[in-house]
């Protein structure tokens, strides 16, 4: 989901921007080395969430870019507002709990 | 859901064919260092302080690799792949080990494999017919009063009154179809091609009952079976083949009966109207042609019975439908059932499918036993060399734990290398099946003549095959094989602590296990080369059984004369020719061959001293020309044969055959008394001239019946005298010759065609084909059974040769020791031999229990032996043994022949 939002807001990314951008939102050092992107990426991309392609970045480098496909956003959209529900829910009781 | 099915499929994908993903992952991961160092670079770092940070951030590639892998395929699959290529590096490491293995695997899934084929297509296989478990037969058993004189037994027919037929075709709910045919048997004239064929007349809703289309053309319909409309005929495939295939429908077929059985068909011209599919041969395997038959009654209200078959309604039962029936006939005949003790059904029905298969039924079984022992034999064998084999990969499978692979990991390995093995040895199999079929076939084919009795001795032959069943069943068989012999192998390999491999334990149990599995080889072994001694002695005893004739160089056959009236005017003449043809020694004619079933008796009446005695069974009577009996060699044990004088005029002689005159003449001499035979009023008394040795007309296993022969000039032919009619289905001719019979063959058909330039030669066979073809089926298990005995013994041996070889290796230092402190090669050897004695002794004894108790299931295809016959016995006893023991002498000498002081170096 976070992949998702990442490439919805900042467009066509290649993985290592990904994860630059990842860190970079989430503030704390995140624990997210490659061993966690790639699997995710890869599951995105085979359930057509994302297309990856091949292009060069500024420097002239070849790096694989991945956007984020239509399917992709509704994804996101759906992904948001179960995870938002979820996280309500668990307010909730938490409050209910303490109270 | 679409998203995670595009992910299952990709993922499919990717497991299967990992390459392309790989290569992009690889240039993913090589683009992804190369922008971090870039970006180091960019905050001044040198090249080389660059790329190592970089490579040192991205962390392990390795482990992303793999984590990558898993994510975007099937672990499972990953592995198996992996395991599979592992497999075949480790299978091409020991080539000698791998070809024996595959060669016992193929040979022992292979004949599973054809045993089922002919099991599925006899037993399993519905009938070639729409629905045929609805197909039945139907029978009628009828009280003795309603025959004849009344005062006879129950009998009990394959067939049905028409009179019932007609009823129960109109009035019954629980037969959808009911329809009868009759066996006829022709000359068939298309264009200028005559040859005699058989088929059936058949009513009108036989080929609906049936349900196949014809091939070309139309099939015989209801409206057919009319007066006036049925000259019609359908075709076989091989019959209008025969007839030069092509365009046939709407030609005109000539019919003519010609001396055999017209079946109460009318003669003449028929026109073609259909050719059926090839393959189809409805209601038996002789069916070639099919013409209607218009129902007729018989005028004096008796009963006309034909053969019947019916199709059920569906989910009827066949008492449901013999009792509407019965029911049927009696409201319709207004008899009323007697309410008599005898609850006998007035009908039975019988599934077609069983009647076909229920006589093959015990015999498939016993087959089918036989070579699942060879399979398990043959999974034992596998199981004990990969046990032996599998010390010598210790090492590495200890290395593999060391480096963290679970218990579970090693033995799906192990497994996987197993099912491998298992399922290219399957391959290997079904080709051998395929094989196997065709000898299964070849061994099972039979003349097919309808006058040879029992005709098939395997039914559905030609549906028997390697179809997809069998291939499924075969690669199913394979992996339960795999998984039966590898098992073992794989649970005792990976149970491998790492420092007890290194030190090379050696591991008593073990041993023990190795030899507990060789020793149910050898008792398997024994037990079938028992069961296949049983069938080949049986089968030796029948086949050198003395037919009391002389089949060699005798050549037989019937000709088909356009006027069958002059059968015997014909029969005289041209056998007078035939004697004058170079290489024929003697001919004859008589009314049924020997092994032929046409059967007439005649109430006998011998007076002896005076006193007339009238015999109660009434012995077989026998219709010869007068050199018949000596051209078949049939021997004359006192008194003379038929001469030329035995003629028409001639005073009436008969010969009595040694049977009879054992029986009926007990010590006094037959010569010259009479004996009488005809019904009341018009007897024939004749003199007895000769005994003859007795003939085993009706089979090689059936001990003659009492027999009387006369000449055919003196059978009276004024009906009268009531006498069976002379050639009801032609004559037959038999010629001996000074060599090859078949040589005077050609000359033969030149006589007939002189002497009738219309006559067909037919159903031409030499005696001895005929003989060998009435034992076809003891034949056939023999040779099965015993090529499944040679199997197992001989794979029963390559295992104790393994294990007596893997255990001399392991006592290569024991062996130096002893040799050293004066052994000979002598001691040595009798040492090793003494081992693979035990291991042998106990397997016969095993082996031979176990067949003493089980040979009893033989016991009705045995022939003059008794399920436990002691030469039999004591020979495998002697064999098996004898076997195993050269299996075991060549590690043996290799034991004695071991040099102490390197043995005693070598460890």
């Amino acid at each position: 989901m976070i992949v998702l939002q990442a490439l919805s807001t900042m467009g066509p990314l290649h993985s290592y921007a990904l994860a630059k951008r990842l860190e970079q939102v989430a503030g704390e050092p995140f624990p997210l080395n490659q061993g966690t992107l790639y699997p995710a990426l890869v599951r995105l991309e085979q359930r057509g969430d994302i297309r990856g392609g091949w292009r060069k970045t500024e420097h002239g480098r070849d790096a694989k870019y991945y956007a984020i496909t239509r399917q992709g956003r509704r994804a996101l959209v759906g992904e948001t507002a179960r995870w938002r529900r979820l996280a309500g829910l668990i307010e909730r009781l938490l409050a209910k709990a303490s109270s | 859901m679409i998203p995670r099915l595009r992910r299952f499929v990709l993922r499919l994908i990717c497991a299967v064919w990992p390459s392309a993903r790989e290569a992009d992952l690889e240039r993913e991961l090589l683009s992804h260092v190369a922008l971090v160092e870039d970006e180091h670079r960019l905050r001044g770092l040198s090249p080389e302080d660059a790329r190592r940070l970089a490579r040192r951030g991205v962390g392990s590639v390795a482990y992303a690799k793999d984590l990558h892998r898993d994510a975007r395929s099937f672990v499972w699959i990953d592995d198996l792949r992996r395991d599979i290529r592992y497999a075949i590096r480790t299978l091409r490491r020991f080539p000698g080990f791998t070809a024996v293995v595959l060669l016992t695997l193929a040979i022992g899934i292979g004949a599973n494999s054809a045993i089922f084929s002919a099991v599925h297509a006899v037993l399993l296989a519905p009938l070639p017919y729409p629905h045929s478990e609805q197909l039945v037969r139907v029978w009628e058993n009828v009280p003795g009063i309603e025959i004849g004189d009344g005062k006879g037994p129950d009998r009990r027919y394959p067939a049905m009154d028409i009179r019932d037929l007609l009823e129960v075709s109109l009035r019954a709910h629980t037969v959808a179809h009911v329809a009868n045919y009759g066996l006829v048997l022709v000359t068939a004239t298309l264009g200028t091609e005559a040859t005699r064929l058989e088929g059936f007349s058949v009513s009108g809703d036989l080929f609906r009952l049936v349900g196949v289309e014809a091939m070309l053309g139309r099939t015989i319909r209801p409206g057919d079976a009319i007066a006036g409309e049925d000259r019609v005929v359908v075709l076989g495939y091989d019959t209008w083949q025969r007839f030069g295939g092509g365009d046939v429908i709407g030609k005109e077929v000539m019919f003519d009966p010609n001396g055999g059985m017209g079946g109460g068909m009318t003669m003449g011209p028929y026109n073609v109207i259909g050719v059926m599919p090839p393959g189809f041969r409805f209601p038996f395997e002789n069916a070639q042609f099919w013409v209607p038959r218009v129902q007729r009654l018989s005028p004096d209200g008796r009963a006309v019975r034909r053969e019947t078959v019916a199709r059920l309604m569906p989910g009827v039962t066949v008492e449901a439908a013999a009792a509407e029936f019965a029911a049927i006939r009696s409201a319709t005949r207004g008899s009323s059932p007697a309410p008599g003790p005898t609850r006998i059904p007035r009908y039975e029905l019988i599934r077609l499918r069983d009647e076909l298969t229920t006589p093959v039924k015990p015999a498939l079984l016993v087959l089918s036993a036989a070579v699942g022992i060879v399979l398990l034999i043959t999974c034992v064998n596998v199981a004990n060399l990969l046990l032996a084999r599998g010390l010598s990969r210790r090492h590495e499978l200890a290395v593999r734990v060391a480096i963290g692979a679970g218990r579970g990991r090693l033995v799906r390995q192990l497994l996987a290398e197993s099912l491998f093995l298992s399922l290219l040895g399957g391959l290997g199999g079904t080709a051998l099946a395929m094989g196997g079929v065709r000898l299964f076939r070849m061994l099972g084919t039979t003349l097919g003549r309808s006058d040879l009795g029992n005709t098939v001795v395997f039914p559905r032959l030609g549906e028997i095959g390697v179809n997809g069943t069998v291939v499924a069943y075969t690669a199913g068989l394979s992996v339960v094989a795999g998984v039966l012999f590898g098992l073992l192998p794989a649970i005792r390999q990976s149970g491998v602590s790492v420092t007890d491999a290194l030190r090379e334990k050696t591991d008593a149990a073990r041993n023990r296990l190795k030899n507990g599995l060789v020793i149910a080889e050898i008792g398997l072994a024994t037990l079938l080369l028992v069961g296949g001694g049983l069938l080949i002695n049986s089968f030796a005893k029948l086949a050198t059984t003395d037919p009391g004739f002389n089949p060699s160089n005798l050549l037989t056959f019937q000709v088909a004369l356009r006027h069958p009236e002059e059968q015997m005017r014909f029969a005289e003449s041209f056998v007078e020719r035939l004697h004058s043809v170079p290489g024929v020694l003697s001919a004859g004619y008589a009314r049924q061959l020997p092994m032929v079933s046409l059967q007439d008796s005649l109430r006998l009446t011998i007076r002896r001293n005076g006193v007339e005695v009238t015999l109660d069974d009434s012995p077989d009577v026998r219709f010869v020309s007068r050199d018949y009996l000596q051209t078949i060699g049939a021997p004359i044990v006192a008194g003379r044969g038929l001469i030329e004088q035995d003629g028409a005029g001639g005073s009436p002689v008969v010969l009595i055959n040694d049977a009879l005159a054992r029986r009926d003449f007990r010590g006094a001499n037959p010569i010259g008394q009479t004996i009488l035979f005809g019904p009341t009023g018009h007897r024939i008394a004749s003199q007895i001239v000769g005994v003859v040795g007795n003939i085993r007309q009706f089979g090689l296993d059936r001990t003659p019946d009492s027999q009387y022969f006369v000449d055919i000039r003196q059978v009276p032919t004024d009906p009268a005298f009531r006498m069976p009619p002379l050639f009801p289905v032609g004559a037959y001719y038999v010629i001996r010759s000074e060599s090859n019979p078949v040589g005077v063959l050609a000359t033969t058909r030149d006589i007939v065609r002189q002497l009738d330039a219309g006559a067909v030669v037919d159903r031409v066979a030499t005696m001895e084909q005929i003989v060998s073809n009435s034992i076809t089926r003891p034949r056939m298990y023999a040779v099965l059974v015993a090529i499944f005995s040679a199997i197992a013994v001989t794979i029963a041996a390559i295992g104790l040769y393994g294990v007596i070889a893997y255990s001399v290796s392991q006592r290569t230092r024991e062996i130096g020791v002893r040799m050293a402190l004066g052994a000979q090669r002598r001691d040595v050897l009798s040492l090793v031999l003494r081992e693979s004695g035990l291991l042998i002794v106990v397997g016969l004894g095993l082996g031979l229990s176990g067949a003493a108790a089980l040979t009893q299931y033989l016991k009705g295809l045995l022939f003059g032996l008794t399920p436990l016959d002691p030469s039999t016995f004591a020979l495998v006893a002697i064999v098996l043994p004898s076997i195993a023991l050269a299996a075991s002498y060549l590690p043996a000498r290799r034991a004695s022949s071991i040099d102490p002081l390197t043995a005693l170096r070598s460890e």
